[in-house]
């Protein structure tokens, strides 16, 4: 996968536009930026992680990349068509005080099934150097994204936006299925 | 909100239980040493040459639940395993595996006929051309390996056979009918590739007669028209193609031809993944069905060895080697961790039927034992070339 692709993948698989509409807010209907930026910054951390033992993780589960990215590919359409069917994320209770960046921001809005197979698949096939700029660009548009204040109107195109995401998404599994069955 | 955690937790879980048991079970490569595939090679030899007959032919099958010897034959088959047997003698020098292919060689050449310019072998019935690529690239080998041009006219002669039944689009007709005098226009699954692999060694023995350019139209054919002309809904997965393109000479690897092989190895990969899976127990018996019927497997695991081969020599596929160079090696432990030890054997009521043989579902046949000895063979180098780098 090439970078460009990867950027495709992480802006559809971590979804920004529909991951900010279950991000906790404020009562100005921003982002409470004080839980987005650490909770997102500790997900993309974790992230980094799991891209950086990703081979080693196949190896003890004993999963070729190659079969991994039909795995991959499989999950992601699932997800994707979930999305598609609810383009705003469930709501989750959040609790009070500083806890609130790791639940629900960093889990499982950043950290997700979704951004966690294809984080894997990416950096088991090609390196944490593919990671990084799609992972980066899609949480950087996510924390920009908290900057905006959702009313009704920024709402249904935030929604909108995420069903095309999705959409997208949907073409990147089916993409890294079949590459995962081309591929040696 | 303990509770909303959990239950995102479960999911999960169960998620990557449903992926793991379903999707992505463990590939499993049992480590194996080239001594390991030497040993293995010796005892399917045993089978093969042991069990040969008077007049050079092989055993055919064996079902081990009835106790029953299959007396059938098939003539492509006894090509194909004294090709293999050829192989064989390249790789190891025993000389007794040659003495057993020319005891082969020797059955099908009593029934040769002769035709204007051209020469077939029609041990019955109507001409086959699978048969006779396999008995001309089984000649090539004996001839690259031994250096014995005793049959160098013949060769010729099998070879202008093959071109007359090749057509201006590369397709092979399967059959020279007998009755009408003429190819009928009809094809096989892999007589197409067979012929064509046939050329690709006889291009080899003797450059620059034009064998060489006439299999690699048949490869274009198999690797752009075929499955259209031919009605196979998906690419065929044909490791005599595989074989044809490591053996063209690298002037003939048209860019087109690489991306063949490429399309080829992925083809070889995922069905060789795919065998890594199989357990034969459980659940992933009936996710994954049984550990595949080892021609099957077999024919997957040397096209991926002829094509490790072409990857060494061509530099636009070298970044495949070291994916193909893992598939082959994994496929070789898997094989010869389900082969018939002869210790295993030697408890049964036959053992000289068992030993060494691949069993699918109580049943073998040569093919099964030819096609995973070719893959072994592929192996065995690759295997003493890593640990001599150890």
């Amino acid at each position: 996968m090439n970078t460009l692709l990867a950027i495709v993948a992480y802006l559809t698989a971590l979804n920004p536009a529909r991951t900010r509409l279950g991000i906790p807010e404020n009562d100005s209907g921003g982002a409470r930026m004080g839980l987005l930026v650490p909770g997102t910054t500790i997900g993309v951390l974790t992230l980094v992680g799991i891209a950086a033992a990703s081979g080693p993780v196949l190896d003890a589960v004993e999963i070729s990349p190659e079969t991994f990215r039909i795995a991959a590919g499989f999950v992601l359409v699932i997800v994707a068509t979930w999305m598609m069917f609810f383009p705003i994320p469930t709501s989750e209770p959040v609790p009070d005080g500083f806890a609130a960046w790791f639940w629900p921001v960093a889990y499982p809005r950043v950290i997700s099934p979704e951004t966690i197979i294809l984080t894997l698949t990416i950096g088991a096939s090609d390196g944490l150097g593919s990671v990084w700029p799609g992972l980066g660009l899609a949480a950087g548009v996510l924390v920009a994204l908290g900057l905006l204040r959702v009313g009704p109107m920024t709402g249904r195109v935030m929604s909108s936006l995420g069903r095309v995401a999705a959409m997208i998404l949907v073409v990147v599994g089916v993409w890294l299925a079949i590459q995962g069955v081309r591929e040696v | 909100m303990i509770r909303r955690i959990a239950l995102h937790l479960s999911v999960l879980l169960i998620g990557v239980a449903v992926v793991r048991v379903g999707v992505v079970p463990a590939e499993v490569c049992p480590s194996v040493t080239a001594a390991d595939v030497s040993n293995s090679i010796d005892a399917t030899l045993g089978w093969l040459i042991g069990g040969m007959t008077g007049v050079g032919t092989y055993i055919y099958g064996y079902d081990r639940d009835r106790d029953l010897v299959n007396t059938g034959y098939n003539n492509a088959r006894h090509g194909g395993v004294t090709m293999s047997l050829y192989q064989t003698f390249a790789i190891t020098g025993d000389r007794s595996v040659l003495a057993a292919a020319d005891r082969g060689l020797a059955h099908s050449l009593e029934s040769m006929v002769e035709h204007d310019d051209w020469m077939a072998w029609q041990p019955g019935g109507d001409i086959q051309i699978g048969a006779n690529g396999l008995l001309l690239a089984a000649l090539s080998l004996r001839r690259a390996a031994t250096g014995d041009s005793v049959h160098d006219q013949l060769m010729r002669a099998m070879g202008r056979f093959l071109m007359m039944q090749q057509q201006s689009d590369g397709s092979v007709f399967a059959v020279w009918d007998v009755s009408d005098q003429q190819p009928r226009p009809v094809f096989g699954p892999f007589a197409t590739g067979e012929a064509a692999w046939a050329l690709a060694l006889l291009d080899r023995q003797f450059p620059g007669e034009g064998f060489g350019e006439a299999a690699a139209l048949t490869v274009d054919y198999m690797g752009n028209d075929r499955n259209l002309a031919e009605g196979y809904l998906t690419s065929l997965p044909d490791h005599w193609a595989a074989y044809t393109l490591s053996e063209l000479d690298p002037g003939l690897l048209t860019n087109d031809r690489v991306a063949y092989a490429r399309r080829l190895a992925g083809y070889f990969g995922i069905r060789l993944r795919f065998e890594a899976q199989r357990r034969g127990s459980g659940v992933n018996l009936w996710l994954r069905w049984y550990p595949g019927p080892p021609a099957g497997v077999g024919t997957a695991g040397e096209g991926i060895g002829a094509l490790y081969r072409l990857s060494l020599r061509e530099p636009r596929l070298a970044d495949l080697t070291a994916q193909i160079e893992e598939r082959l090696v994994c496929t070789a432990g898997f094989m010869v961790e389900r082969q018939v030890s002869p210790e295993e054997a030697a408890v049964t009521a036959e053992p000289a039927l068992q030993a060494g043989a691949w069993f699918y579902r109580g049943y073998t046949q040569m093919d099964g034992q030819q096609h995973v000895l070719s893959t072994l063979l592929a192996a065995l180098p690759v295997l003493e070339a890593m640990e001599e780098e150890r």
